[in-house]
């Protein structure tokens, strides 16, 4: 389980606000993300794909 | 004639076009309707009774002096409340919106409006487009039209509920994990997410700006194409809005399946609900029987999906709400806080690794279109849920089980079309989706009038 202490000090450096409430939900959404993580594990070269990133035709015009 | 709250815009528009129906008689049949059903549904947030009779007439003066423009003139549609509309309150379902009147319609509300829609009000949604269940506790949850215990599904709540209960003819969603197959496919009607970029979503206010996706939902497969034709187009405001051609969507509806290699993946196989499982298994056999082979096939790369999907959307979305958050917490729900919060506690590192899952997986799935015209799998694995007392920890849990299922389509950029596979043992509709390679929109919507053809839409409970 992600360090509750992480996930308040994370936040109020940010300004961001810390509601005792959400810090298991919080806790359970980055479980998830850090879990799914290991998905990554299978593809050794992942790390030599050009990242999609949003295409701004503003920029080629 | 059957209730016109029930017909398709196909068919209206026969009507419509012949003057043997006014749209001004049909429009308030709707209104009716929406007085009498919506205080208990929730599909809309704001109804807009006398713009919608004004647009009414205006329609109707047009077509008795002859310059009817075409299948969706005078017919009454829902508009999602993330599109903006000029002079009317856009909400996007969150109390930090609740009182903003945009100054301009965004493009697809005007292409819609253009082609002679009514636009019979502004549609509830999850708030911010960002939940998968439909509830909302600023302006109203709303409620399954099949069973009122159950969730509707979301984002696109009011919209696909408004389609089952016979309170709109066609709905605008948005898709950025699903919004729009997720709940088409717990409703029971038809949704299509298109490719990134083939409609604007100039003036729709964003989730995730590399995700988001504006599209049509309806009663019929022929009804999105109608409606795929005003939307889709190349929008200079809109910088991801695509330069290509549009071709005429209805041009192959009801064309034969034969010869049609359809693919499932192995990965749409794993964690299926039992009755999901049958049901799909079913529609695979009557897709073989039109004519279509369908074999399992391998595509590796979508087990990064839920890596990629919830770094990309909590990122995206925390980056988007960062200072609303800073100054106006309050105004969110805890499970959208929660939701964006997470995301102002991944990192960099991270959120471009989600990028470069993407482009892995946009390489495996052109390697699959190598071998298969297009893919296929349940919309989402679960049954529809009933509504439980903690909502806020529901929402996350469905968002959890079914974002696997439908942000592959997001993630990649390809089109992607729910429709109805049939009813669970509690009643309640289940949809699988057709998933096909970039700017596949006529083949998919080929492959799906057809499947509409033996497996129609029922409307028994909706219109009780």
């Amino acid at each position: 389980m992600i360090d509750e202490a992480f996930i308040r000090q994370g936040l109020y450096v940010q300004g961001l606000p810390v509601y005792t409430t959400d810090i298991p939900y919080i806790q359970n959404l980055l479980l998830t993300m850090n879990q799914a993580q290991t998905s990554l594990h299978v593809f050794p070269h992942l790390n030599m794909e050009v990242p999609v990133t949003v295409v701004d035709k503003e920029v080629i015009r | 004639m059957t209730d016109p709250a029930f017909l398709t815009a196909s068919e209206l528009a026969s009507f419509i076009k012949s003057k043997q129906l006014s749209p001004v008689e049909l429009t308030t049949h709707f209104l009716n309707r929406i007085q009498t059903f919506d205080s208990d549904l929730h599909t809309y947030i704001t109804p807009l009774p006398d713009l919608a009779l004004q647009q009414a007439k205006e329609a109707e003066d047009e077509i008795m002096r002859g310059e009817y423009k075409g299948p969706l003139h005078g017919i009454p549609m829902g508009i999602k409340d993330n599109y903006d509309t000029k002079g009317i309150r856009t909400t996007v379902g969150s109390g930090l919106f609740a009182h903003s009147v945009p100054e301009k319609n965004a493009t697809a509300v005007d292409k819609l409006l253009g082609a002679g829609g009514i636009m019979l009000g502004k549609q509830n949604m999850h708030e911010l487009a960002a939940g998968s269940t439909g509830t909302n506790p600023f302006f109203g949850t709303t409620r399954n039209p099949w069973n009122r215990k159950y969730m509707p599904g979301g984002s696109s709540s009011g919209g696909t509920t408004s389609l089952a209960a016979g309170l709109a003819t066609v709905a605008t969603g948005t898709d950025t994990f699903g919004s729009i197959r997720l709940p088409a496919s717990m409703c029971g009607v038809y949704g299509l997410k298109p490719t990134y970029g083939l409609v604007s979503t100039y003036g729709v206010f964003p989730t995730a700006w590399s995700l988001d996706t504006a599209g049509p939902m309806a009663r019929s497969v022929s009804d999105l194409a109608l409606m795929l034709n005003h939307m889709a187009g190349y929008d200079p405001n809109d910088p991801a809005s695509l330069k290509v051609e549009i071709p005429d969507y209805t041009e192959n509806l009801n064309k034969e399946m034969n010869g049609i290699t359809i693919g499932v993946p192995a990965y749409y196989l794993e964690g299926l609900d039992p009755e999901v499982e049958k049901l799909f298994q079913n529609a695979i056999k009557a897709l073989q029987h039109l004519g279509a082979e369908v074999r399992e096939i391998e595509v590796p790369e979508l087990s990064m999906s839920t890596f990629a999907g919830y770094l990309t959307v909590t990122g995206e979305a925390s980056a988007l709400h960062h200072e609303w958050l800073q100054t106006h917490s309050e105004l969110y729900s805890a499970d959208i806080r929660s939701f964006f919060l997470a995301g102002s506690l991944t990192n960099s590192p991270q959120y471009v690794k989600a990028q470069q899952a993407r482009r892995r997986m946009v390489k495996g799935i052109q390697e699959a279109f190598k071998e298969v015209d297009i893919m296929l799998g349940p919309t989402i694995p679960i049954r529809t849920p009933a509504f439980r007392e903690n909502w806020l920890d529901q929402n996350l849990h469905v968002v959890k089980e079914c974002l696997p299922f439908t942000a592959p389509v997001n993630l990649t950029g390809i089109p992607g079309l729910s429709v109805p596979m049939g009813f669970n043992s509690r009643g309640l509709p289940a949809g699988m989706q057709f998933m096909g390679n970039h700017l596949s929109e006529s083949l998919l919507l080929q492959v799906g009038s057809m499947w509409e053809k033996i497996n129609p839409l029922s409307i028994k409970l909706a219109r009780a």
